[in-house]
């Protein structure tokens, strides 16, 4: 590949060595002997090849006393000629590692004005310390790693609630009543609610204490009202529809299927002409994005005694209804910028981006993975999960023994022998749940589960139960 | 943690009413009336496409019997609605219900997407129908399409009384693949011989919705009839002079620009459910004011079905665009001349009459405008004495004269009744101006967001909040942002605008990945897991 740049080309000419040119190469790599070489700068990370300089140059022969022969009539020369390539093939890496020679380059181009560079100066320029961009990108992006994985997630939590302490100060309804709603908001919306419309909120910040705001001064003992939290990750339809149906004031059959469960929903508060509000924070959740979950909302939202307050937080959220669904839910569409931080909705977002630097799964890939395990692997999970929610508030616990472990399983008829719970173990390491390592106090085998927070493995354990 | 769902019951006493607010009577006759509008335009429209409906099949009916003759075409009555097709589900109804009991007709209503998904599955539909009136004598046989040839075979042997002309109706032609309407047309046309098959059509465009059927390999086997009493405009005609230009106690007054913006919504949507639904809003929303000038509608509707005899519909060639011409208070002389000054005797003559003729209320100024019209009709009748000496030397005869004085009295008239309607209005400030209900109904979500993010104007006392720092910066990078970089100018961001003594506990750092979480959650980036320490931007916005 030829590239139009420049070269620096040193040209030492004298009477004893007539026309002899030799490449910027060979002067450095000549320095080079006499020097330590520099360090290695990778420019990438792939494959942890590292470049090294010089490589390709080959060693020239200094003669020292043809150098020092040469008088004071001799000059260096420094000519900046282009659409030169370099005399000898040289690596890309070489080549980048030149271009980032800014200093150099400075240095050189300047001199190459008036064609000649004392001796001295040469010397200074090709002696002198070179720390590439490079060298100062890579510590930089170290340190930041080296910060992120010291973060945890509660972390995370206490800076998201001090950033909405710094706004609130504690009093969240005099916040959103002086700076959020200016006028007469809630007003509207209840009526609203009231004549058969339902109101949509979207704008920045967490809307989730707006919603219950509204509900403590509008609904509380009012009417039958129920919070949906459509951010949560484990949310499905049809936990909300059981929740639903069960309550003692509409009494509904939880039936097989989604759409007949909602319109027996339906059916049943028409017949008794009660008034119940859905509140959902987030109706374009992560579990509720899909067109059947949105087509069982529609229904609800059609039924004139159902009200539906709802929020949207996604860029592209209102992209999951069409024209005809977005008639059918009769939205008023309210903006309300509150700047409160997202916290419990991001819950998920946040362990994910910490967990990506200490390479553990996220909720849902941990829940895929137990659903595709086996009874029995199951149930030796379980009892490092049980075995770790037990003792996860001790200070020094590292994680359950493995002849514990072994003992537990054999006495439960998990396993045979120790060769068989080796195996299922190699199978949760390969799916990243646990980890084997050595005691610090007596050496003996640990296994430790790499989630540590505890929620999660409640939900878990839940899940596994 | 949250719970998933927070359900909170009623436990109010009936001692103390807590919420003043729950006891407000909420007034909804002007949203009742408007749904009731909607429902008695529908049905009206709907009745007269069942009407012609009937009437076709009346006709081949007729046909079939006294000649005794099949088809040779298989007869398909297609009704052009442009609209939405979900809209009109109503009226497929009426239809199956008028056309079981009116003919001795077997319908078979293909609705859903399974039923006509394959031909396998739009026999069996059929054979379903066919079973109530017909009972399967071999139920084991399952070879649908043998049962077909089958039936026909026993259908023959029938006596005349008791043979059914089969009727197939398909409310949503535009999503059935074309080639599974042709297959099943080829089928059907080996049978045409012994039973009367015809077809009901729904189409949601217009004309080129029609295309696809004239076009087809089967064109040649069917015989189309097309049924244009359905469309977009003139359900729009219909709502808005039953709400706004009828006599109707519950009438209530919309403003030019409310009614601009519902003329706009509705053709760019062509939903009847968004026009209703934003109707209901302005009505409920303006319920407490007034309406200050009454219409004289009668007056009103009256002058505009006259000069709809005039050429080229000087007052506007829609109903709405007339009542939004009067609500804007523009004055249409210019088109009223044009059109009275190419208009003929007969068309002069048509619209004096229609005025004069119109079923009036006994309102005064229809009265006085009527007898206007009758004396300048009067007038026109008589000859003009020809007088010589006062024919100049110009070139125009008897006749043009007079059509030139005919047309003059006319204008004047007509300007006379429609300068009443451009009395100044009185100026009815409302809230519900067009922004507001841009921003109610189809709002720009994704603008005021970013909007938001971006303008500084908000922040100029108080500090810049973080989401707005990072977004700043997200705006100015590439595809792939690198975390370390992002952090650094955010990190400089924040220090520029707030003291922050040696981050020692990396509140900034966690305030960057806090921030980072709910740009995820916002769904402006994606944390790349590729390369780990960079976020790949999803959003891109001038």
């Amino acid at each position: 590949m030829t590239t139009n740049r420049s070269v620096p080309i040193v040209v030492i000419s004298s009477e004893n060595i007539p026309n002899k040119i030799r490449n910027i190469d060979d002067i450095e790599y000549e320095v080079s002997q006499t020097f330590l070489p520099l360090k290695s700068t990778p420019s990438r990370k792939s494959k942890g090849r590292s470049l090294i300089k010089y490589k390709s140059a080959p060693p020239i022969p200094t003669n020292n006393d043809e150098n020092n022969e040469i008088k004071e009539n001799e000059f260096t020369r420094l000519h900046v000629i282009s659409h030169i390539l370099p005399r000898f093939p040289v690596r890309h890496g070489i080549l980048k590692q030149k271009r980032k020679y800014t200093s150099k380059k400075k240095i050189l181009t300047e001199k190459t004005s008036d064609n000649i560079m004392r001796p001295e100066n040469m010397d200074k320029i090709l002696l002198e310390p070179n720390l590439s961009n490079d060298d100062i990108d890579t510590k930089k992006k170290k340190k930041f790693k080296s910060n992120l994985i010291q973060l945890t997630p509660d972390d995370l939590h206490e800076t998201a609630l001090k950033i909405q302490e710094k706004s609130l100060h504690g009093k969240a309804h005099d916040y959103l009543m002086i700076n959020i709603l200016r006028g007469n908001e809630f007003d509207e919306w209840f009526r609203y609610l009231r004549a058969g419309f339902n109101i949509l909120l979207h704008g920045v910040g967490s809307k989730k204490s707006l919603v219950s705001l509204f509900f403590k001064k509008y609904l509380k003992n009012e009417y039958l009202t129920f919070i949906i939290n459509g951010f949560m990750p484990n949310i499905t339809i049809k936990q909300v529809l059981q929740i639903i149906s069960s309550h003692p004031d509409i009494n509904a059959n939880t039936l097989n299927s989604n759409e007949e469960s909602i319109q027996e929903i339906i059916k049943r508060i028409e017949a008794k002409k009660l008034n119940i509000y859905l509140l959902i924070n987030n109706i374009d959740g992560m579990n509720f994005r899909n067109t059947n979950v949105q087509n069982i909302f529609k229904l609800a939202a059609q039924c004139q005694y159902i009200h539906i307050l709802a929020t949207i937080d996604h860029i592209h959220g209102p992209l999951i209804w069409n024209q005809q669904s977005l008639t059918s839910f009769r939205w008023i569409w309210y903006t309300v910028h509150t700047w409160l931080p997202y916290i419990d909705e991001t819950t998920n977002e946040r362990l994910n981006t910490i967990r990506l630097k200490t390479s553990q799964l996220s909720i849902s890939a941990v829940e895929h993975v137990i659903e595709s395990l086996t009874p029995n692997a199951r149930r030796i999970f379980r009892l490092l999960v049980e075995a770790f929610l037990a003792n996860c508030n001790l200070k020094d616990y590292e994680g359950m023994k493995f002849t514990e472990l072994y003992e537990q399983c054999k006495r439960s008829f998990y396993v045979n022998n120790e060769q068989n719970l080796r195996l299922q173990l190699i199978e949760f390491i390969d799916h990243r749940l646990i980890k084997l390592v050595k005691s610090t106090n007596d050496g003996q085998e640990i296994v430790r589960l790499l989630i540590v927070e505890q929620d999660i493995v409640k939900q878990l354990l839940d899940k596994l139960n | 943690m949250d719970t998933i769902v927070e359900v909170h019951s009623v436990t109010r006493t009936t001692q103390k009413p807590s919420n003043k607010k729950s006891h407000e009577k909420i007034d909804i006759t002007r949203i009742d009336h408007i749904t009731n509008v909607f429902t008695n335009v529908k049905s009206q429209l709907h009745a007269r496409l069942v009407t012609s409906v009937l009437d076709i099949v009346k006709k081949n009916d007729k046909f079939r019997r006294i000649t005794n003759r099949c088809f040779e075409y298989i007869p398909i009555m297609a009704l052009c609605m442009d609209s939405n097709m979900s809209e009109h589900s109503h009226l497929f109804d009426e239809l199956q219900e008028q056309l079981s009991s009116k003919f001795k007709s077997i319908i078979i209503k293909l609705q859903t997407i399974d039923q006509y998904s394959s031909i396998h599955n739009i026999l069996k539909t059929t054979k379903n129908e066919l079973n109530k009136f017909y009972p399967d004598k071999d139920p084991e046989n399952k070879n649908v399409f043998f049962q077909l040839s089958k039936f026909i075979g026993i259908y023959n042997e029938l006596k005349e009384n008791e043979k059914r002309s089969l009727i197939f109706i398909i409310p949503e032609f535009e999503s059935m693949n074309i080639s599974i309407f042709e297959n099943f047309i080829n089928l059907l046309s080996l049978q045409i011989k012994s039973i009367s098959i015809s077809f009901v059509l729904g189409l949601s465009g217009g004309d080129h919705s029609l295309q696809r059927l004239v076009a087809s390999r089967i064109a040649s086997k069917l015989s189309i009839d097309t049924i244009y009493d359905s469309s977009a405009r003139k359900y729009y005609e219909y709502i808005i002079k039953s709400l706004f230009l009828s006599e109707s106690n519950e009438q209530f007054t919309i403003t030019a620009e409310q009614l601009h913006f519902v003329d706009n919504g509705y053709f760019e949507t062509f939903s009847l459910a968004w026009l209703e639904h934003a109707l209901k809003f302005i009505a409920f929303s303006d319920s407490t004011i007034q309406p200050v000038n009454q219409l004289n509608i009668c007056l009103f509707n009256a002058i505009y079905v006259s000069c709809n005899q005039l050429p080229n519909y000087p007052l506007g060639r829609y109903r709405s665009s007339f009542y939004e011409s009067y609500l804007s208070n523009t004055p249409m002389f210019n088109e009223l001349t044009l059109s009275v000054n190419s208009s003929t005797i007969h068309q002069l003559d048509t619209c004096l009459n229609s005025f004069i003729e119109h079923k009036c209320n006994e309102n005064s100024l229809c009265i006085k405008y009527c007898q206007l019209a009758k004396k300048i009709f009067l007038e026109q009748e008589q000859q003009i004495a020809d007088d010589t000496q006062t024919l100049s030397n110009t070139l125009r005869s008897v006749s043009d004269k007079k059509l030139n004085r005919y047309r003059e009295q006319v204008f004047l008239w007509l300007k006379q009744i429609c300068e009443c309607f451009i009395s100044p209005i009185i100026n009815t400030s409302t809230k519900i101006n067009e922004n507001l209900l841009h921003e109610r109904l189809v709002p720009m979500t994704r603008a005021i967001f970013i909007r938001e993010l971006t303008e500084n104007v908000n922040w100029k006392q108080r500090q810049i909040p973080d989401l707005a720092l990072l977004y700043r910066v997200y705006t100015e990078s590439g595809t792939k942002i690198p975390l370390s970089d992002w952090f650094d100018s955010f990190a400089s961001l924040v220090e520029e605008q707030e003291i922050v003594d040696n981050d020692k506990d990396k509140s900034i750092l966690a305030r960057f990945v806090h921030g980072l979480a709910e740009l995820d959650y916002l769904g402006f980036t994606k944390t790349s897991l590729q390369r780990s320490f960079h976020a790949t931007k999803l959003t891109w916005d001038n």
